[in-house]
């Protein structure tokens, strides 16, 4: 008996361990995997410098499917002056030719958002410039058993036999432009119940994104394209039946173990409310990443490519993984900088990011860029590996990981920019390893 | 007593499960963003017209290892004079007479029906969280003591003519232990490269991430991606035979351990233009063109030949119409979308303007592919162009079939 007790008893610790070694959210956020959230960290349009931004939306499902999205504006402001409410660059003050009249360019420091739905059919795949949107008319449904009828809902198609219904269609669907020109921001889209008409986010991993940001040069012929796909977020789903049942999976194939029964991986049955959770205990979604690794050349060095007179500069554009778009507040971090050269050399420094951040790498600091420890000046190599370390600070209202991409410039007789997706790495933490969860809290 | 070791077992079952060693089934974890023990390469080229950068850095806090291949196609001549040489193009197959020329074709094994597929490798070696990169056309020599780049009044710049070279400036500034040679130009193919320990097996480290930057220096157009990298699992034998992924079988001759490394995805989604259509930016007087660039997972660098695989394509547009193609793959392929279908075509799609495609190995020649694609935006008003390249995006579907990627003995430990 006291046998069966300690079997049965190492049984439940066995169980427990399973279970819980899999609740642990791996930090796999990812732009190559289809997802339930989508992150595009950087929208621009300028049409004074005719900048604009494409941004590709796809359902990889087989399924209808809704999106709820979010521009976040990004632009700073003029504060004060003859021109309040300019967009400016910030550090420009007064007498600058933006804000005048006394007025000072304020950096933005909370979040205002311009919501919009989009609804998408099987496998679509759709697209927009982000100056002008993606209004009516856009596909619409047909009557199943005539094709050449437009409809909305199934009512549309009563008046055919047969049980004529609509297919599926994009109504609904009303993406605005850009709030303001010039305009830099976020956006953000979130999967939601497609038969509810209200914002409900569902456990669905079902659409990817690219965006393109391309410009032209007005004083010459020349045109430039730089591409990076969406971060995608990926709703946490579980086996459904089988031996694995409750266990954390990603597609049927972790429900089905090679011996025992198979399950099915599936969304868990409870709802997400209004307040999403990324990685850390009770998460709905996975985490986002405890560092961003970065390879870059540094910046000013001469592209080693024979025959190219190009010098290279990086940006790195980081967004708040954790944001308020109710109370319009967005997520702060100091970021830890490591930095390594080709010669095994450190340097390290930090910064405190909030709602967005778009910076040559060697302006990240205060002082003259070329000694900068991302000058290649200073460091010496061509290339290096920055890696960047969100840490939490109490005093935040909002404390968050981050997510990004950057973007390396080549300047000579043509400039050119190609994009590209940072590394990422470990799971968030406190200095004491607690899992540390990031929130979107949804109005 | 037995039931005492049962009992054992079970805890130890339990502590396994607990730490997450026990292996799992394997999915498509083919990533561009996290470290990795395999980093793929796909899209290589160096034809005199455009170059590649090629940076690769350690993540990890230890010394690592890693064992590179260019790879590629043979082409050959068939027919003419030059019957069953090498070449490069066409014009490497002419006669000095009419009637005696060739045309430059990929070899293809008569026997076997296989490609067949060439490769060149070479050893690199990182320092913990080192950086490196290379020019792929001219290489990099070893040196460890090379000049570092400076300002001040008596600067230190890269001169990208000396780039490669041994008498190199700070353009190849950083430690580098081992050559890495240049290809021969034009070279167009993959470059994969393998970790392993510091006798040369291979080794499931998981420290390198990577990335290649395509240039056309006369225009300064560039375009980058992320390598893709193959994640290795702690039971790898660290023999010569690599293998991605399990079988229903996994304890099969060749893979006694299982799965090695994580699986090949099964199918990839991908967004591009349909050919034809204009750029949403430059309007009227614009197109766009995409080439897709395709590997496959397994590769054989012992006998340098590859099954062929069928690839099969279901485009989508955005007004739900669907179109299918299909084209064959080898060793390595670059393909202007428009030269596998007029599927493709926006005019197939009635004027559409976008395509969602799904591409996969057909199920007679089942295998995993990794695809990388590059849109080329061409303002025909100014005659200027501007290249973006993107990664695919992957599913998480199980890769059924096993691969496999074969070193050559002589390469593995020594």
């Amino acid at each position: 008996m006291g046998q069966v007790r300690w079997a049965s008893w190492t049984v439940t610790v066995a169980t427990a361990l399973v279970i819980t070694s899999g609740q642990v959210a791996r930090a796999d956020v990812a732009s190559d995997k289809s997802a339930a959230i989508v992150i595009y960290p950087e929208v621009k349009v300028d049409s004074s410098h005719d900048l604009d931004t494409v941004i590709r939306l796809t359902n990889t499902s087989n399924a209808p499917i809704a999106l709820h999205c979010f521009y976040l504006d990004a632009n700073s402001h003029c504060v004060g002056g003859t021109a309040e409410g300019k967009v400016c660059t910030s550090g420009v003050t007064s007498g600058s030719s933006v804000c005048t009249g006394g007025g000072t360019c304020s950096a933005v420091s909370s979040l205002q958002e311009i919501d919009f739905d989009v609804t998408m059919t099987p496998k679509q795949p759709l697209q927009w410039l982000a100056s002008e949107g993606l209004s009516p008319p856009i596909p619409n449904g047909v009557c199943s058993t005539n094709p050449f009828v437009p409809c909305n809902t199934n009512d549309d198609c009563s008046l055919f036999a047969n049980g004529s219904t609509c297919t599926p269609s994009n109504s609904g669907t009303n993406v605005p432009g850009t709030p303001e020109d010039p305009f830099v921001g976020e956006l953000k889209c979130i999967e939601v119940n497609p038969n509810s008409n209200d914002v409900v986010p569902i456990a669905a991993n079902d659409v990817k994104g690219e965006a393109l940001i391309e410009q032209s040069t007005p004083t010459k012929p020349d045109f430039d394209v730089a591409s990076y796909n969406a971060v995608g977020i990926e709703a946490l789903l579980q086996c459904s039946g089988g031996t694995n049942d409750g266990g954390p999976c990603k597609s049927n194939a972790d429900c089905q173990p090679p011996t025992g029964s198979p399950g099915t991986c599936q969304a868990p049955s409870g709802p997400i409310g209004n307040v999403l959770t990324l990685g850390g205990n009770g998460a709905e979604y996975n985490g986002c990443p405890n560092y961003l690794i970065l390879n870059h050349f540094f910046d000013f060095a001469t592209d080693p490519v024979p025959g190219s007179s190009n010098t290279i500069t990086t940006n790195l554009v980081l967004v708040p993984c954790s944001e308020d778009l109710e109370s319009q507040i967005c997520g702060e971090a100091v970021l830890q900088f490591l930095v390594f050269n080709e010669f095994e050399s450190r340097f390290s420094t930090s910064v405190t990011a909030d709602c967005f951040l778009d910076k040559q790498l060697s302006k990240l600091t205060i002082g003259d860029p070329t000694k900068s420890i991302w000058s290649v000046s200073v460091e010496g190599t061509l290339t290096g590996q920055t890696r960047i370390n969100p840490v939490v600070n109490s005093a935040f209202p909002l404390p968050s990981g981050m997510v990004g991409f950057a973007y390396e410039t080549h300047t000579g007789s043509n400039t050119r920019s190609a994009a590209f997706n940072l590394h990422l790495a470990g799971v968030r933490a406190d200095k004491s390893g607690n899992p540390l969860s990031d929130t979107i809290t949804l109005p | 007593m037995r039931r005492q070791r049962g009992l054992v077992g079970l805890v130890g079952l339990a502590v396994l499960a607990g730490l997450g060693m026990i292996a799992k089934p394997a999915v498509a974890a083919v990533t561009i963003e996290q470290s990795a023990s395999i980093l793929v390469f796909p899209k290589v080229i160096a034809d005199g017209t455009r170059d590649t950068i090629i940076q690769i850095t350690n993540t990890s806090n230890n010394v690592r290892f890693m064992h590179c291949f260019y790879s590629t196609t043979s082409n050959v001549c068939v027919g003419g004079v030059n019957n069953n040489a090498p070449c490069a193009d066409n014009n490497d197959c002419a006669g000095a007479t009419v009637g005696t020329s060739g045309i430059c074709q990929i070899a293809i094994d008569p026997s076997s029906g296989n490609y067949i597929c060439s490769e060149r490798d070479f050893d690199i070696e990182l320092t913990k969280q080192q950086p490196t990169h290379w020019v792929v056309s001219t290489g990099r020599e070893a040196n460890i003591f090379p000049e570092r780049c400076q300002g001040g009044p008596n600067p230190v710049v890269c001169d990208p003519s000396t780039t490669g070279g041994p008498n190199a400036d700070c353009c190849d500034a950083g430690f580098n232990f081992n050559r890495v040679p240049p290809v021969v130009v034009p070279f167009k193919g993959e470059l994969k490269c393998i970790e392993t320990d510091s006798s040369g097996a291979p080794l499931s480290g998981n420290g390198e991430k990577g990335e290649a930057t395509i240039e056309e220096p006369a225009i300064g157009d560039v375009s980058k991606y992320n390598a893709f990298g193959i994640l290795g699992n702690d039971n790898n034998n660290s023999d010569t035979t690599l293998c991605l992924g399990n079988s229903n079988d996994p304890s099969t001759a060749a893979c006694p351990n299982g799965g090695e490394y994580s699986a090949c995805p099964l199918s990839w989604d991908l967004d591009h233009p349909l050919e034809g259509s204009t750029d949403l930016v430059l309007g009227g007087n614009s197109t766009v063109n995409t080439s897709l660039t395709v590997v496959p997972c397994s590769e054989d660098f012992l006998d340098q030949s590859a099954k062929p695989l069928v690839l099969a394509f279901d485009i989508y547009d955005e007004f739900e119409s669907h179109l299918s193609a299909s084209t064959t793959l080898g060793c390595w392929a670059s393909f202007n979308l428009e030269d596998i279908s007029s599927s493709f075509t926006s005019t197939f799609f009635h004027g559409s303007q976008l395509g969602h495609t799904t591409v996969r190995a057909a199920n007679k020649t089942q295998g995993g592919i990794m695809a990388v694609l590059e849109e080329t935006h061409n303002d025909v008003a100014h005659s200027v162009y501007a290249r973006a390249a993107q990664n695919g995006h992957n599913s998480f579907a199980d890769q059924t079939v096993q691969e496999f990627i074969t070193v050559p003995p002589e390469q593995g430990a020594q």
